[in-house]
């Protein structure tokens, strides 16, 4: 039986990687940073144009690493994510605020690879950038009794306007989730009126090694 | 002159606009958007002769900057890193549709385009 749910878990995070890699490169993100790259040189930052180069490949090497435990630390998680919010902070500038709070205690949590990031991506791209004026984004960590709860929250709503593929993106967050830890992983979203919407992952607290 | 305005809601996108554009004697940088609602107020007040227009952006799209605003004389530029509104862009009567990233050759195109235009 742990066979058949190991391998079902393993489709699960191919499938979360396709997803990732498929945003990865959608015009709104790879076009506009690569433009990003090339306003740098031309404004003579070279070495920030180099650094989001570096980003911009990071991001699908990561995504693309065949590791098989489809659990990672939430360590590595905030690692990758900080890859895409480096080159989020040079496109946007000063209209994205992004804060994390994760203290030190709660990093070597095990936490499905990739599950944040299509939270954080979907709060940027559609609560923060689409609002004049821009934005706030907040990912947060805490341990709740046997529990690890993790939250991302933004100015905005984020739900108007998300196209039908973040929904697809969800669908299988909440899979994962059910395979990896059954009724005690789950995924809401919620909106507290027009002005801040968050979406909380809740799942068995378990750290160190497979 | 050429009067100009340029609107797009990341900061080096227009940053570059304004070095490419510096480069020419003959345009003047009439003003600067970061978004929707900001461009309609822009082109009604400063009536550019040219305008450098993002697509998607925060409050309002290009397109609906056109209709709010009105393209009496005004030449248009797109720029955007998406390929799929260039027919919808033509039919607003676009200058010119560029994708992003642009090299420096494909935007002195664009420059001949709008001198062509805007000294007709």
């Amino acid at each position: 039986m742990a066979w058949v749910w190991g391998r079902e878990a393993r489709r699960q995070l191919v499938v979360a990687r396709l997803e990732s890699l498929q945003r990865q490169l959608q015009p709104h993100f790879f076009f506009n940073t690569l433009h990003a790259i090339a306003s740098l040189v031309r404004v003579g930052r070279g070495d920030d144009a180099v650094a989001m180069t570096a980003r911009l490949g990071g991001l699908p090497r990561e995504t693309l690493n065949d590791a098989r435990d489809p659990e990672t630390s939430l360590e590595q998680e905030l690692t990758l994510l900080e890859q895409y919010l480096e080159i989020q902070r040079v496109r946007f500038g000063e209209r994205l605020s992004v804060t994390v709070h994760v203290p030190a205690e709660v990093r070597r949590a095990r936490v499905p690879g990739l599950m944040l990031q299509p939270l954080v991506e979907n709060s940027l791209e559609h609560g923060v950038a689409t609002q004049p004026g821009g934005g706030w984004v907040e990912i947060a960590a805490r341990r709740d009794g046997c529990d690890l709860v993790l939250t991302v929250r933004n100015s905005g709503s984020s739900s108007s306007s998300s196209p039908p593929r973040n929904g697809v993106g969800l669908r299988n967050s909440r899979e994962r989730l059910r395979t990896l830890y059954g009724e005690r992983g789950t995924l809401t979203l919620e909106a507290s009126g027009e002005a801040v919407t968050s979406a909380t992952v809740r799942l068995e607290y378990r750290e160190g090694g497979a | 002159m050429i009067r100009t305005l340029i609107v797009d809601d990341e900061p080096l996108a227009r940053q570059t606009l304004r070095l490419l554009l510096a480069q020419e004697p003959d345009v003047e940088i009439a003003g600067e958007c970061a978004d929707g609602p900001a461009a309609i107020g822009a082109v009604r007040r400063l009536s550019p002769d040219l305008v450098f227009l993002d697509i998607r952006m925060p409050g309002a799209s290009g397109f609906d900057v056109l209709s709010a605003a009105g393209t009496h004389g005004l030449a248009v530029v797109f720029v955007t890193a998406y390929e799929e509104y260039a027919v919808q862009a033509f039919a607003a009567e676009a200058l010119d549709y560029l994708l992003k990233p642009f090299d420096d050759t494909r935007f002195r195109h664009t420059k001949g385009l709008a001198r062509n235009r805007t000294t007709e």
